[in-house]
């Protein structure tokens, strides 16, 4: 053979024992900015994500894979202070939106909540009617003040949902006796109602039908004109259908972030490449 | 590549690695019968080469319906994807080499008819042809060990190819240029085989590229630089 003749240039993946976070943690046009984020449960004594630091973009579909306790779900608890409500949860980094740290002492969860809203794994209507499960969080946060008001945006969230022409005859029923697929669009359309910019959704089509599923990833579609969506799930198709970005977390750390053609194709982490292949316990 | 939690995963990929190398195996030796036959003047060798690339064809089918089967069942992902799709590429490449050894089968049939005898153009043949064989079975082993080192060194071999190649059709140039036209016949016959080995040495580089797409993620775009 020729001396000559190039050798390959053999891609070599970041080693497994490599913990500190492979790919680009920021963006252009963060809506909302993660630095060293560290979550701790039982008044401290296990920490469940290790100094995490991240963008999620404007108008973008950020997804969060990762096997089961690491630690995505309570990183996306974090974007909302949802993780308040644990007892013995402490939060200590920096996570800012609009230039403020939502951790601040002087922000309130409550208008926090709505700016950030949260779909979670079992849709959980209210034992209300499916009108009064849309109107409930607007007429609370005093965007609405009339009848009429709360009946458009009512209608305005179960289009948006594209909830309306399922129940738009049958508004006075409860929520809760639509199907699965139907129950976790009205939470969508529940969040949309009170305007928010940041969407949160916990592993939203877990518990849905392919069928109800395909309508919720189109559904993301949709919103993320909008909206900004960061979604966990345990479905890698799902995460490479929907998202634009993901995410892969491993033991409470950030392993690898990415675009997410690149993850699934392509990814530069063992841990990640382990994971995606099947070839992790 | 290390094992999945699913056997059967593993053991699905194995199957595919046998096709594979099953496929090789029989391109290769289907290739050697075909020089054989030219060597020997073996028309009955030459047309059962013809007859036999069905068996190749059938491997090729087999190992296609069981990738897309595990395209479907497993939804492969990173480097198994890359596997996968270099897989039903490679198997698509040796039916293809498959198909230039019943091609050189059928010109030493068509040679036979010309009624000429060349020494040279036949050495030259069986020149490039001997590479060729080296080429199928080093390109396969490098494909089952995932051995990207030893395809890029492969892929480079083809210019060897296309060298001799170039060789062979300037000396049949210079046959029918200088001779009378009762060698035409000969020579083209032997244009063509050697059209169908310089073939079978693009399709080496392109089963070449699949084990660097595979370990890389890249396709490999080669630059020619054996010169020396």
């Amino acid at each position: 053979m020729d001396s000559s003749v190039k050798r390959a240039a053999k891609r070599q993946l970041v080693a497994r024992e490599e913990r500190s976070t492979v790919g680009e943690m920021t963006v252009e046009n963060p809506r909302m900015s993660c630095r060293n984020v560290d979550v701790y449960y039982n008044f401290g004594e296990k920490k469940a994500i290790n100094s995490i630091s991240l963008d999620i973009g404007c108008n973008e579909v950020i997804s969060m894979i990762g096997p089961s306790g690491c630690g995505k779900s309570t990183f996306l608890r974090c974007l909302n202070r949802m993780n308040d409500t644990i007892e013995g949860c402490r939060v200590k980094g920096e996570i800012t939106m609009d230039g403020k740290n939502i951790y601040d002492k002087d922000v309130d969860v409550v208008p926090l909540r709505a700016q950030v809203g949260m779909v979670f794994q079992k849709p959980n209507p209210f034992p209300k009617s499916i009108y009064d499960n849309i109107a409930y969080g607007p007429k609370i946060h005093g965007l609405v003040q009339h009848r009429d008001e709360t009946d458009e945006l009512v209608e305005k969230s179960l289009k948006r949902a594209g909830l309306w022409n399922e129940v738009k005859d049958r508004l006075d029923q409860p929520g809760t006796g639509l199907s699965g697929g139907q129950q976790q669009r009205l939470c969508i359309a529940r969040t949309i109602a009170v305007n928010p910019e940041i969407i949160l959704m916990d592993e939203p089509c877990s518990a849905l039908d392919p069928i109800a599923t395909a309508i919720i990833e189109d559904l993301i579609d949709e919103l993320k004109q909008e909206y900004t969506i960061a979604i966990v799930t345990h479905s890698m198709q799902q995460a490479s259908r929907v998202s634009q970005r993901t995410a892969y977390f491993h033991l409470g750390d950030l392993i690898e972030i990415g675009p997410t053609d690149q993850i699934f194709l392509n990814p530069l982490h063992q841990l990640t490449e382990d994971y995606i292949t099947g070839r992790f316990g | 590549m290390e094992e999945h939690i699913v056997k059967s995963y593993d053991d699905e990929i194995t199957r595919l690695n046998a096709r594979i190398s099953a496929m090789g195996t029989t391109c290769e030796w289907q290739l050697s019968k075909a020089l054989k036959a030219l060597e020997t003047k073996d028309l009955q060798l030459a047309g059962q080469i013809v007859r036999e690339d069905e068996n190749l064809n059938a491997l090729y089918k087999a190992l296609e319906e069981e990738a897309v089967q595990l395209l479907a069942r497993r939804t492969p992902m990173a480097v198994d994807l890359r596997y996968l799709l270099a897989a039903m590429r490679t198997g698509s490449e040796l039916e293809r080499i498959g198909d230039y050894a019943a091609n050189i089968a059928r010109r030493v049939i068509e040679l036979d008819k010309a009624g000429t005898d060349l020494e040279d153009p036949v050495v030259l043949i069986q020149d490039i042809g001997k590479i060729c064989r080296k080429m199928i079975t080093d390109v396969v082993a490098s494909f089952l060990e995932l051995n990207v080192d030893s395809a890029l060194e492969i892929w480079h071999r083809d210019d060897v190819v296309d060298r001799k190649f170039a060789r062979l059709m300037t000396e049949l140039r210079g046959r029918m240029h200088q001779q009378d036209s009762s060698i035409v016949d000969a020579c083209t016959q032997f244009i063509f085989m050697g059209r169908c080995l310089e073939r079978i040495g693009d399709h080496i580089t392109n089963i070449a590229e699949s084990v660097y797409y595979i370990e890389t993620g890249e396709t490999y775009i080669g630059t020619l630089d054996t010169e020396s």
